[in-house]
Order: structure tokens, then C-alpha cells, then sequence
């Protein structure tokens, strides 16, 4: 099976080299665990080698799920739409799953076959969108089926009620039914900066399965640790500007990366950099950084 | 499989979903084409796509306002869509998905004056300017033979003296994939009517014709289609 890169950096490790491609991908998590954070980075690496990426979102209007993006550092995201890479689909549960039902299985007959990067934002009302359970299962059972033929398919879930409690039914339905889960922990209640992630299950790969913690830095987007670790303050600033500047001058000669990657990579590498009053170790998620792209500190 | 590499899968996928109707049990009883004058006026849509009201009522005997409600009422139940070209309004029947440069040649032919003319340089090409005027009438043939050859449905060969015309590529482009794209629009009609619970069933008809029946109440009624030709009622009398 063909690994893709998820965009999220010091991911790719935990899942056995990446996400399979043609597969579904559910991501639960509670608000403000950093679902479309998650998506968006999905979505971004997907474009910026040359994947053709879909946002069907269910919720948030298109603008506002642009302005976050670049607020994780996605500057150019508009230029993927003007260029027709990107697309939102702005659609409401009832209409979204009328289309599944009616239109879904002519429209993958007509692109099967083709990779593009399809994100579900949240499918919760997709699932509430019928009464029955039976039908909630056969409707998204459908579609994942039928999404995954046409592209890497991620949806996100809305995590209510008691954290961490995965038993709820509308999250069971998907969870069964998609290739890969990934749980987003965030107890926001508890402690505001305690996230976890946790790869529940990834068919056909060795993942790793213990908890890692993950974070989200402004500008650069959301990031996992293999281990857990006190949280360590950078104390020295200079050291870090120096290694990355260090990098920075080796990375840019070398024509691995395409003038897209290069600079979405840079900008991500400064900005963790200058985030040293964060608990963040920045050398540890620089090195998370460059892994996403193959490369070494 | 795609048809040509310029499309691409995102903005398809937007297309079809924004139009992906909402079906309410609750509202079947209440369907566009239950009024028998709407469905002629769709009707005519499928056999002369890209006209204006004013055609419509012109062809239909109904004064102008009434087919401009029928046509609002059928573009709110999504069966038309009436996109506007510069100054004036052009219907189609939905699904049909004419390109911009399709809707220009079908609204070029449009016209009684430039249908015509099409239908003498179809009938006998190569008639020469003052031969289609002869045939046309001096007010006529000029404007009609402006717009068609502007449509690329006519083209002019200089032969000596005489300026003749020829039938020009964009009818035959138009003509090319008919069938396939006549399919596809009464596929996504069939879903359409069926969401109103009308049961429809589709029948063959004789000629290049396809005939649904709809019921509601007790009612039956019966709606004709083009089968084979998005120019069949434009040249009706060549079929």
C-alpha cells in the first residue's frame, strides 16, 4: 500500500510511514482539540505535491475555516482556491447525505481511479441526519466506501460529553467503519495544555499504540511528540535561531524540496523558533518539522 | 473515468452536491409540474433549450407574464435554470450542462429568421448570400446571416463573385455527444420527479423521442423529450 505524508509533523512515524492512500481516516476530538487544524494540514501537504484537495465542510463557513488556517501559518491557502487545487463544499447534513444517497455512486464511477485529498469537517451531521442506527451505519458505511475510491478520505468527529469516553454511538459507527481512528484528548476543563493523541487503529501498518502528546503552535500548525516529557522551557533563544538558521542554510541548497514545500517548511521552522516562551521544546518539534519532509536535523 | 483532463474532481463534486435537492416527504404533494401549462412550458425548454420568455409565450399562446411565473416557478423547483446573457435571460432545462459557448449558439439559433436560414444552408449547402436573401427576405437574411456565422452554425466560402455558406462546426459540436448528455439529463430529471413522488416511467416513443408519464392524484400526463438532438426543435422540419 502506498504511504502518503498526513502533514502533521512527528505523525508519519507513529502511523508506520504515513496514511495509506485510498483509505479513511476519522479523527475524534472534543472542541478546540484541533480537528480542522489537523485537516487543513491534511489537506495543504496533499497540495503542495501536487494532489488536488476537497474541503466538504458541514459547519463553519469557508472564510472562517480559511482565516484559522492561516493563522497556523497557511498564507497562500487562497491561492489553491483561485486556482481551482482546492475546493469548499459548503454543505448542510440533510443536503450532504441526500447527495450520498442519490448521487454519490454515479459521481465516483465517472472519477474512480483518481487520488485527490477529501476532507469531511465534521461528519457528525452527516450521521444525524437520519433517525435509525441501522440506516446511520448504512449511510456512512456508503460513503466511506465509496470516497475512498476516488481519494484519502479524513472526516473528523465531534468528541460530547465525558472526555475520552469513545462509547458514545455516534462516534462506535464510525469508528468501526473507517480504516484508520485517531483520537485528539484535550481536556480542556482539566488542564488547558494537557493533549494527548492516540492511534486507535490503522489497518495494514505496524502503528504505535500508546498515547503521544501533541500541541499546536501558532503559525506552524499541530505537531506530536513521540514521548512523553516534562515540559521544558527553551532557555536559550540564540541556540535555537542558530540551529535553525543552520538547517535552513543546508535545506535550501539542496533541490529536494519543491519552492512550495521549501517555504511552507521555513516559515514553520522560524516560527517555532520564535516561539520560545512556549513549553514547546522547539528543537524537538524542529526536528518533527524536517521529518514531515524526509530530511534530518 | 474522466472525460478530458481539464476537469477537475473538486469543482465537479461542488456542483453536484449544491445540487443535491432537498426531498421532504411533506412537500410531494405540492410539484412544480403538477399544472399542465408548466409542463408544456418545460417541455418546450427541452426541445428548444436556451430561449427567452418572450419565445415561450410567443410559441405557447400564454401572455407574457404567465410564462415568466411558470418559468420562476420551475427555476424555484430547480427543473430550469435561467442564467443571463447580457441583456436578456435565456431557460434551459436543468442537467443539461451546455458549456457558455453551447448556450451563445443555441440562443444565435434562437431567432425564427437565423433557424431558418440554418435550415437552407442544412437543406442545400452552399446557397450564396442573395439566394438565402431571395429566400429570407432583405431585413432577415442579413442579421440572421451575422449572428450565424458569428455562432460559427454558418460559415461563408468565397467562390468568385458569390459569397456561399456552408453549415459551421458548432452545431455538429452540439450534436456530437447528444445522446449521452440527453441521458444524463433525464437520469438527473427522473431522480428530480421521482423526489416529488410523481412515479414517473420512462417509455420509448417513435422518432428520436422519449416519453415519461408522471401521476399525481389520480391524474396521468404524459411529458415528450428529445431522445437524440439538442437542436431537434430548432429543426424540427428536417427530422
Amino acid at each position: 500500500m502506498q504511504k502518503i505524508p498526513s502533514g502533521v509533523y512527528g505523525l508519519n512515524a507513529l502511523l508506520d510511514g504515513g496514511i495509506n492512500e485510498h483509505t479513511t481516516t476519522v479523527v475524534i476530538g472534543s472542541p478546540g482539540a484541533g480537528k480542522t487544524t489537523f485537516a487543513t494540514q491534511f489537506l495543504r501537504r496533499g497540495l503542495e505535491i501536487g494532489e488536488d484537495a476537497v474541503f466538504i465542510t458541514l459547519d463553519e463557513v469557508p472564510a472562517e475555516i480559511i482565516k484559522n488556517a492561516k493563522l497556523m501559518g497557511w498564507d497562500d491557502a487562497e491561492s489553491y482556491i483561485e486556482s481551482g487545487n482546492m475546493v469548499f463544499v459548503d454543505a448542510g447534513g440533510k443536503q450532504f447525505s441526500n447527495f450520498i444517497r442519490k448521487e454519490l455512486a454515479d459521481f465516483v464511477r465517472e472519477w474512480e481511479g483518481h487520488a485527490a485529498r477529501i476532507v469531511i469537517d465534521p461528519l457528525t451531521p452527516v450521521l444525524w441526519s437520519v433517525k435509525e442506527k441501522y440506516e446511520q451505519r448504512e449511510l456512512v458505511s456508503f460513503l466511506l466506501r465509496q470516497t475512498r475510491k476516488i481519494g484519502t478520505v479524513l472526516c473528523t468527529l465531534e468528541e460530547h460529553g465525558v472526555v475520552a469516553d469513545l462509547s458514545a454511538p455516534e462516534l462506535i459507527i464510525p469508528m468501526y467503519l473507517g480504516d484508520n481512528v485517531i483520537h485528539l484528548r484535550y481536556a480542556s476543563h482539566e488542564h488547558p495544555e494537557h493533549r494527548e493523541l492516540k492511534i486507535i487503529k490503522c489497518r495494514n501498518s505496524k502503528h504505535s499504540r500508546s498515547w503521544h502528546p501533541y500541541g499546536i503552535v501558532r503559525g506552524a500548525g499541530l505537531f506530536v511528540r513521540r514521548e512523553k516529557q516534562e515540559p521544558v522551557r527553551v532557555a536559550d533563544r540564540a541556540r535555537v535561531q542558530a540551529e535553525v538558521r543552520r538547517v535552513v542554510d543546508r535545506i535550501a541548497p539542496e533541490g529536494k524540496l519543491n519552492a512550495r514545500s521549501l517555504s511552507h517548511l521555513m516559515r514553520a521552522v522560524e516560527t517555532i523558533a520564535g516561539e520560545s516562551a512556549s513549553d514547546a521544546d522547539a528543537l524537538e518539534v524542529l526536528s518533527l518539522v524536517l521529518e514531515e519532509y524526509g530530511l534530518e536535523r | 473515468m474522466a472525460l478530458s483532463d481539464d476537469r477537475r474532481l473538486g469543482p465537479a463534486l461542488k456542483a453536484v452536491v449544491s445540487e443535491a435537492y432537498e426531498s421532504e416527504p411533506h412537500t410531494a404533494a405540492k410539484s412544480a409540474l403538477m399544472n399542465e401549462n408548466r409542463r408544456r412550458v418545460f417541455e418546450y425548454l427541452a426541445w428548444h433549450p436556451c430561449c427567452t420568455a418572450a419565445e415561450v409565450a410567443r410559441a405557447l399562446s400564454v401572455s407574457g407574464p404567465t410564462a415568466t411565473w411558470h418559468l420562476a416557478k420551475l427555476v424555484e423547483a430547480g427543473y430550469v435554470i435561467g442564467p443571463r446573457r447580457g441583456r436578456d435571460r435565456r431557460y434551459c432545462a436543468a442537467g443539461m450542462g451546455l458549456t457558455d459557448s453551447e448556450t451563445a449558439t443555441l440562443a444565435a439559433l434562437a431567432a425564427p429568421a437565423a433557424s431558418r436560414a440554418f435550415l437552407e444552408a442544412i437543406t442545400t449547402p452552399g446557397l450564396t448570400g442573395p439566394q438565402l436573401t431571395r429566400k429570407l427576405g432583405v431585413g432577415n437574411a442579413r442579421r440572421a446571416i451575422r449572428d450565424l456565422t458569428a455562432a460559427n452554425l454558418l460559415v461563408a466560402v468565397e467562390d468568385g463573385r458569390y459569397r456561399r455558406y456552408y453549415p459551421g462546426e458548432a452545431a455538429s459540436s452540439l450534436e456530437r455527444n447528444a445522446v449521452r448528455r440527453l441521458r444524463e439529463f433525464r437520469k438527473r430529471l427522473l431522480r428530480r420527479i421521482e423526489a416529488d413522488r410523481l412515479s414517473p416511467e420512462v417509455r420509448a416513443a417513435p422518432g428520436d423521442v422519449v416519453e415519461i408519464d408522471v401521476q399525481f392524484g389520480g391524474e396521468r400526463a404524459t411529458m415528450r423529450l428529445p431522445a437524440t438532438s439538442l437542436l431537434a426543435g430548432r429543426l424540427g422540419s428536417i427530422n
